[in-house]
């Protein structure tokens, strides 16, 4: 019996662990895996999945300093590998990966301003969405979610020059279908 | 510092990128440059309008509900077997029209699979087995796009689908009776909860049951017989 509640002391202390650790960053990671996918549901299924594969991870990410980063650099290679695997199956999954845009809406300014910037973001979504994969990744991880290029270098393992350039490149292409 | 210097090291500047001397001199540019001032509130408006893009919400309770679920297929080893079938409920527009069971037929000549709608049933599987288990919905009507997810325990995997434990993609429905046949592989001997999650927008139901895969025993193996 003192086995069996020890075994069961343990599954609690793990799940309230694991939770402690990782609910404070379940927002950001749900609006980065949007800024990923272009749909709620997908996002969901995204976050959801990460969530599974980490949870026997819990000792690991209590000894990491920023949690953040690296639970938004893990989403991002579930995406990854999620895009790889759907691009190699041999069956089509319908619109898995689709871009399901929303219906959203900004909320800042009066009746006016709020009029011209819903218009701007519907067009910036849609160009946000009408980038390569790269491009928009960078542009929703640093200019959206606010990582920054330090960081990214690490979370993207991509060097500082290349983010840069992908920044200049991915914002000029944006700007060009606001104008 | 010219015009054209300063708008080449922008983007550098609202990155913090820049020194801190880079800075102050681009500061004393811009006290006298209109010009410069205007080309940066530009860009800093259009930063603003790249951060305040909307993302829908997530689902209500879909943070508990993540956590819930990942503790739940990390220690379902662990779990007593439970009777559950329906988690949840559709909402309105769904309440009164689709309905989920399992096809009690297809699960073979010994019952292996709980039957009742009422209980969350389990599945015993051999080891290295292909079951074809069949997920049967009725629908009011014909529907043109409903969602269809999979969560996989680990030691299971869909046909066709090697390593993912995530499957989901859009199908339509005909009304009355719709045959979804899953050919389930059993990777190794574990206990775990499959999910099927069907449903519209917001409006969706869960359906759960246990995978058991089990060690064939030998004792009952037949000896394979001669041509």
């Amino acid at each position: 019996m003192k086995n069996i509640f020890s075994i069961w002391q343990g599954r609690k202390d793990s799940a309230a662990g694991f939770e402690e650790l990782v609910a404070p960053h379940i927002e950001r990671l749900y609006r980065l895996a949007y800024r990923f996918s272009g749909s709620q549901h997908d996002a969901e299924d995204l976050v959801q999945e990460l969530l599974v594969k980490l949870y026997p991870r819990s000792q690991e990410m209590a000894s990491i300093e920023s949690l953040g980063p690296w639970l938004a650099k893990s989403l991002y290679h579930l995406f990854i590998d999620q895009r790889r695997r759907a691009t190699n199956s041999p069956v089509v999954l319908g619109e898995e990966y689709g871009v399901e845009q929303e219906s959203v809406a900004c909320v800042n300014g009066g009746p006016d301003m709020h009029m011209i910037r819903q218009q701007q973001c519907i067009k910036l979504e849609k160009a946000l969405f009408s980038l390569n994969f790269e491009q928009r990744t960078v542009i929703a991880m640093h200019d959206i979610e606010g990582y920054t290029l330090p960081e990214l270098t690490t979370m993207l393992e991509t060097p500082l020059g290349t983010l840069k350039s992908r920044l200049h490149r991915a914002r000029a292409a944006l700007r060009e279908q606001l104008a | 510092m010219q015009c054209a210097e300063l708008q080449q090291q922008l983007n550098d500047k609202l990155d913090n990128q820049l020194s801190e001397a880079e800075c102050a001199a681009m500061d004393t540019h811009l006290a006298t440059c209109a010009d410069c001032r205007g080309v940066v509130a530009e860009e800093q408006a259009f930063r603003e309008l790249l951060r305040d893009m909307p993302v829908p919400d997530a689902s209500a309770g879909f943070a508990a509900r993540a956590l819930r679920r990942a503790a739940a297929a990390n220690a379902v080893s662990h779990h007593p077997v439970r009777n559950r079938a329906f988690m949840g409920g559709f909402a309105a527009a769904l309440v009164a029209g689709i309905v989920l069971w399992f096809v009690s037929g297809v699960f073979g000549p010994n019952g292996e699979f709980g039957t009742s709608q009422s209980q969350l049933a389990e599945l015993r599987i051999s080891l290295n087995e292909t079951r074809r288990v069949q997920l049967s919905f009725n629908a009011p009507e014909d529907m043109d796009r409903v969602r269809v997810s999979l969560f996989l325990p680990e030691h299971v995997e869909l046909e066709g689908y090697p390593g993912r434990k995530q499957i989901a993609w859009f199908t339509k429905l005909q009304k009355g009776d719709n045959v979804l046949t899953l050919p389930l592989n059993a990777l190794r001997s574990d206990k775990g909860v499959f999910t099927a999650k069907v449903g519209t927008g917001d409006d969706a139901q869960e359906i759960q049951f246990y995978l058991n895969v089990a060690e064939p025993d030998i004792s009952t193996l037949e000896a394979p017989k001669s041509a």
